[in-house]
Order: C-alpha cells, then structure tokens, then sequence
C-alpha cells in the first residue's frame, strides 16, 4: 500500500498564478552568512518560435506533485553542491510574451556552485516537473511544448507495451458526473 | 474496484475530460487501464505510450497493480520551464 502524497497545505511554495515581478524576486532578503556569490536566472516568454510571433504561453501542472517533486529537487541540490539558499518561483496560467515564467535564485560561498546549481535546476524542473505549456501564435494556433531532453524515458512508461489490444471485458470506463444514481419515486 | 484516472495537458485535451473512473471486477495493472482508456478513445495510445504513469502521487510502472480507491494520472511529456 503506497503512502498517499501530501497536498501541500496552505498556498503553494513553488507555482503561482501571479505576475513574477523581477525586482521582487527572491523577495526575501539574503542572509549574510557566507555568501559570496548569488545568482538570479529568470525564463522569459520569448516572442517568437521559428520564425512565427508568439502572443502567450498558458502553463497548467499536476500542481501538488510538482510542488513535492521541486521540493525534492530543491534537497538534491543541497546534497549535490554547497548551496546556501535557493529559491524558485514557476508561473501558472497565461504569461505573456517577455514576462517572466520561472525563476531562480541560488546563493553559496563561491559562484562555481552557484552556477552549476542553477543550470542544474532548471535542466530538472524543464525534464522533470509535471508541468506543461501551450504556445499561443499570432493567428490564435497553438501547439503544446516538448521538452528537448529525452528524460521522460527515465521514468516508467507504456512504451515497452508489446501487444495494444485488451481481452478484459470486465472493466468500465466513465465520467464521474455519468455514475448519477436512480431515484426511484412511488406515487400512492 | 474503483478508480480514478486523472489526466493532463494534452491527453486532458484529446479525451476532453480531466478525471474518469474505472470499475473493474478482477484487479487492473496500470498498463491494463491505459489499454482501456485506448480502447474508448481511439487516437489517444500513442500519446499514453509516450506518458508516465503517476499511482497516488508516486511514479510507477506499467505493470503496478491498482487497488480501489487509487488515483492513476497520466502525465504526457513535461515541457515546464
């Protein structure tokens, strides 16, 4: 029996709906303690793919396993490189063209951690993260993204599926509203 | 046993719902109830091929089984970031 995950309780830590402003972002001050260097790293929604004008991006998540898997990111990257503060902030919804939809913030000792630290999380959170955009052009066409690294074969899937038919006839497969239940009325 | 199927993105698109339920008498492996979901909605298998399989907010294989009251999301290719 699998332990259930823990919806994060209160607000989220990591995904907003909110304006990422860039003069407000790690919004808390950096405490003094051996830093010696930090660095910012912010994703901006670029105006243009292949030639064709983007207006916005709409980002959606799986948003309670996306805030425990960045969480979890956060810790490796603490075990991995001497990091003294990291923060990451990752848009929701419709971001426009030239706004911010991530960013990071990673403070250490010396900027050799710092910046491979902050390459390494955002490598993570753009393979691994259970979060997805639309592309909006011009004209109003849309395609949905795809991650440029082939990670997602590191995680278990149905590709090695051999044989795609089902000889099971005993399962049903329906929407939740459809379930309803009967109301029987008697008249007297 | 009943479940429910959560799904995402592009696969929440094609199928135009974000939850279904699946009820089945005999236990159901995480690659059986994708062959459903293929059998109901012609044109999806490619993109469940291509999809993780998340059990209770756990990453698992195709051939995990499922108990009542499990929630199995399929989640298509990430492109976060």
């Amino acid at each position: 029996m699998p332990v259930p995950y823990e919806i994060p309780k209160g607000e989220m830590k990591y995904l907003t709906y909110e304006t990422i402003k860039q003069a407000e972002f790690p919004g808390q001050a950096r405490s003094s303690q051996g830093i010696g260097a930090s660095l910012s790293f912010f994703g901006i929604v670029r105006d243009s793919h292949k030639g064709r004008k983007v207006t916005h991006l709409v980002y959606e998540a799986y948003e309670s396993l996306a805030e425990t898997m960045i969480e979890e990111l956060l810790e490796k990257t603490g075990r991995l490189w001497p990091v003294l503060e990291a923060r990451i902030l990752h848009r929701l919804g419709t971001v426009e063209a030239g706004q911010i939809a991530v960013a990071i913030d990673v403070s250490s000792a010396h900027r050799d951690e710092a910046y491979r630290a902050s390459r390494f999380l955002i490598d993570e959170i753009k393979s691994k993260v259970p979060i997805w955009k639309k592309e909006y052009f011009e004209d109003g066409i849309y395609h949905w993204g795809s991650c440029d690294h082939h990670a997602r074969l590191s995680f278990p899937s149905l590709h090695e599926i051999q044989s795609l038919s089902s000889q099971r006839g005993d399962i049903k497969i329906f929407t939740p509203e459809k379930t309803g239940f009967s109301v029987n009325i008697q008249i007297k | 046993m009943k479940i429910t199927i959560r799904l995402f993105a592009q696969l929440k698109e094609l199928i135009q719902e974000q939850e279904l339920m699946l009820e089945a008498r005999e236990p159901v492996s995480c690659q059986e109830a994708a062959l459903q979901l293929g059998k109901h909605y012609p044109g999806v298998m490619p993109l469940l091929q291509r999809s993780a399989l998340v059990r209770n907010g756990v990453f698992v294989g195709a051939d995990t089984l499922l108990e009542n009251g499990d929630e199995l999301a399929f989640l298509p290719p990430v492109s976060g970031g």
